[in-house]
């Protein structure tokens, strides 16, 4: 055991030290860790959040820039047209969609290849080994999805000003969406990470599960432009409520009762919390 | 007295090598289609379906086509210079960051074997990805096909344009994130700026005369007129242009594999 070093100040006033007689050795008790290991969910939370922005270029300029990308070329698209969507002017609904398209999608990603690169890697060890009880661990993946899912929200509201130079119109409502989203998606991530086996799979669940459903949610067009049946069905997704919600909080005007969306969403990260607990706590595909 | 076979005789060109290196190139995707072919195609057809219910109704025609039938085909070459570009790129990058890179530059393969070997592979996987994109969409949008030549030019001549620059990113990039950057800031705009899903008759003068230094106006611009007829440009000067960049990039590779760029010590 190496006695840690003395400041440099001390060693210039007072001669050479005596040895190791500044601090105490470390003691070798097992820490107490009550009922929640505060430091242990705070560590896992920031490892996994300092993870991604390492990767800032990949997780926050490209989803900001492909925002752009997008509100460019549907206002090019619709050139002189002029098009109002659920009583907004088409850039008011556009951008907030766009917001919350970022939040989701990148909710969903932070977990998902966060936990699918551990597992193929061997590093899920980290995690599984250190003394996180199973409830930790998904409040843990989740509060860093939706911390995540928040500054890429946020990176990507700034690049759309030019498009929508307007102050939020419910700021708190909209942290609180977004918010929620990026929960409720990050579990939806964490759910995905853990089942699948390889890329092929996590990809095929962002392909064909994810990006499909948050377009068709509302993020282009209002709901009213889908036939009938299929708005039912849209309209019981929490997806939905989600960007529904951020463009209240944006734009101030919603289709559906933010109320009745933060329920929605609320129950819905409940349930996925719990699912989330389950898997980890019976081990599934990660403990033989 | 002696028994061992004699070395194969290899004459100008090394047909057996070459096609060796085209069929693995082609079965490295094909191993994953859902990634690589099912994937673009259920996100470009996600691009017709959302384009059409949010603008159908405030844009009705573009240079007198109906906004569907003028926007599928600028779909369907998006998907195509996007994946044609993927294949190469991924391809050599994986390569080089596995070290398995000397499983192709080992064998007796030239450097313009080996330039149109993988060149060829990324070309097949944008021509696969555009036939099923566009088998996917006949089934909404019903289009019909103006001058086939055309659409065959355009799309063999843009998917190798891409994949040649595929591997020129491939060669040069040392890590995937170098890789994703191009992807995300150069390839992805020049994507979905050049045309795709606009006449580029609706941008300022200043940007439409720099529209015509793109090459990628004109691979859009040359496959929807084959199928529409209508063009914002003289169809054979696309032709020209692309003949000309493609033969620029296949000779630029050509070189970055004799000196061995980034490749060998």
């Amino acid at each position: 055991m190496t006695p840690r070093r003395a400041p440099p100040e001390a060693v210039s006033q007072s001669g050479p030290p005596s040895g190791g007689n500044t601090t105490p050795a470390p003691s070798l008790r097992a820490r107490h860790i009550g009922w929640l290991n505060r430091i242990g969910l705070w560590t896992l939370f920031l490892r996994d959040l300092l993870r991604d922005l390492e990767i800032w270029k990949i997780t926050i300029a490209a989803p900001a820039l492909q925002a752009v990308l997008f509100a460019l070329i549907f206002e090019l698209a619709l050139g002189s047209a002029s098009l109002t969507m659920a009583g907004l002017d088409f850039s008011a609904f556009l951008v907030p969609g766009l917001v919350a398209f970022v939040v989701l999608e990148r909710g969903f990603e932070s977990t998902a290849y966060m936990i699918v690169y551990d597992k193929l890697e061997g590093m899920i060890t980290d995690v599984i080994g250190a003394p996180l009880t199973a409830a930790e661990m998904v409040t843990g993946f989740a509060l860093m999805a939706a911390v995540s899912a928040i500054m890429t929200g946020l990176a990507t509201w700034l690049a759309l000003l030019p498009f929508l130079a307007a102050v939020p119109a419910a700021p708190g409502l909209l942290l609180l969406f977004a918010f929620g989203g990026g929960l409720m998606m990050g579990l939806i991530g964490l759910v995905g990470g853990l089942w699948a086996d390889k890329w092929d799979h996590i990809s095929a669940v962002h392909s064909f599960v994810v990006v499909p459903v948050v377009y068709m949610s509302g993020v282009f067009f209002s709901l009213d432009r889908l036939p009938p049946e299929i708005r039912t069905v849209a309209q019981l997704n929490p997806v939905y409520y989600v960007i529904d919600g951020v463009r209240y909080g944006i734009s101030g005007s919603a289709e559906a009762d933010p109320q009745t969306g933060l329920a929605v969403i609320a129950a819905a990260v409940t349930a996925l919390w719990m699912l989330c607990w389950r898997l980890l706590e019976s081990g599934y595909k990660l403990k033989p | 007295m002696t028994d061992y076979p004699a070395p194969r005789r290899i004459g100008a060109v090394n047909w057996l090598g070459l096609w060796t290196l085209y069929v693995k190139e082609v079965r490295r995707f094909m191993a994953v289609a859902t990634q690589t072919i099912a994937a673009p195609m259920v996100t470009t057809l996600l691009f017709l379906a959302v384009f059409s219910l949010a603008l159908g109704r405030a844009v009705e025609v573009v240079n007198g086509v109906p906004f569907a039938e003028f926007l599928a085909p600028g779909l369907v070459m998006m998907a195509m210079v996007q994946n044609a570009f993927a294949n190469t790129a991924s391809s050599l990058v994986i390569s080089k960051v596995q070290g398995n890179i000397v499983d192709i530059l080992m064998p007796p393969l030239s450097p313009a074997e080996l330039t149109i070997g993988i060149a060829l592979g990324g070309t097949t996987r944008g021509l696969i990805v555009g036939l099923a994109t566009l088998a996917g969409m006949w089934m909404f949008v019903p289009f019909g096909i103006h001058n086939v030549v055309f659409v065959l030019f355009h799309a063999f001549a843009a998917s190798l344009m891409l994949a040649l620059l595929g591997m020129i990113g491939g060669i040069w990039a040392e890590k995937f994130d170098h890789m994703a950057a191009v992807t995300n800031f150069v390839i992805t705009p020049f994507a979905f700026l050049s045309g795709t899903f606009y006449s580029i008759q609706r941008l300022p003068a200043f940007f439409q005369s720099l529209a015509h230094a793109n090459p990628f106006f004109y691979m859009i611009d040359g496959f929807r007129y084959g199928f529409t007829g209508v063009t914002d440009t003289a169809p054979m000067l696309g032709v020209a242009v692309m003949v000309t960049i493609d033969t620029l990039l296949a000779l630029i590779c050509w070189r970055l594999f004799v000196a061995g760029y980034k490749l060998k010590a």
